[in-house]
């Protein structure tokens, strides 16, 4: 063997340190490894689960989002078109309430003037009448002369119709 | 107590003249001028109560032309002024 060029010892040399190696290869690094390598995995399988998970989450809270969205928009448009209905009652309302006032307004103006107007033509009537007199008792009293009075009071006697007054 | 006959007859006579006027009417006629005598009994022609009563004649500047005879609370309004006013009462009421 020697011949050979094979030393026994050292082979076995090599091959206890080899086992020697393995054992505390497979011990203290292998298992180590092998133990960090599978926590590794699972905490990226738990990750991609969370992920997932949250993706999920996230979709559904999207939809809801979208969901509530599109109902108070809905709620809005009929909250404004209600509001555009009520207003429009209440302008309604308010038109004709001041259309009313303002016929009320006209027709008591209309009677008052109608009034004025009357009160008017009386006082202008009773003017005129005043006038009118007044011109004539002054003409006649300018006219009139003592001698015309006595023949008017003469003519007026004359005149009398026979009257029996009872005492 | 006798009292002297003449005496009461004198005051017989005054107590029935004065009943007698107490008895006539007073009627007042006033006119712008003093009325004549003849216009009087014209007038008494007309209005007989005239005749039988107390005739006060007098004149009145405000009355233009007319006679306005007053009888107690009666009044006969025959002036131009009661024309006037009749006047101005138709006109108040038709103009």
């Amino acid at each position: 063997m020697e011949n050979l060029g094979i030393d026994i010892k050292l082979i076995v040399a090599q091959i206890m340190s080899f086992a020697i190696f393995y054992v505390v290869f497979s011990k203290f690094i292998a298992t180590p490894l092998t133990k960090y390598l599978k926590a590794q995995k699972e905490q990226e399988e738990l990750k991609e689960k969370l992920a997932l998970e949250l993706e999920e989450r996230n979709a559904t809270l999207e939809k809801k989002d979208k969901t509530m969205d599109r109902e108070r928009k809905k709620a809005l448009e009929k909250a404004l078109i209600q509001g555009k209905a009520d207003a429009e009652v209440v302008r309604r309302e308010l038109v004709e309430g001041a259309k009313k006032e303002a016929e009320e307004i006209v027709k008591k103006a209309h009677v008052q003037m109608e009034d004025e107007r009357a009160n008017m033509y009386k006082e202008m009537r009773q003017k005129i009448v005043d006038v009118s007199i007044m011109m004539v008792d002054k003409a006649l009293n300018e006219y009139l002369t003592p001698d015309a009075k006595k023949s008017v009071t003469q003519h007026i006697i004359s005149r009398v119709p026979e009257t029996k007054i009872e005492n | 107590m006798n009292i002297d006959p003449v005496l009461k007859e004198d005051l017989k006579q005054y107590l029935l003249l004065k009943q007698k006027v107490k008895q006539q009417p007073k009627i007042v006629v006033k006119a712008p001028y003093e009325l004549s005598s003849a216009d009087i009994n014209v007038l008494k022609k007309k209005i007989h109560v005239l005749s039988h009563a107390e005739v006060i004649v007098k004149v009145d500047t405000s009355i233009l032309a007319g006679i306005v005879i007053q009888f107690g609370s009666s009044v006969i309004d025959l002036s131009l002024n009661a024309e006037l006013q009749t006047l101005a009462h138709t006109l108040y009421e038709t103009v």
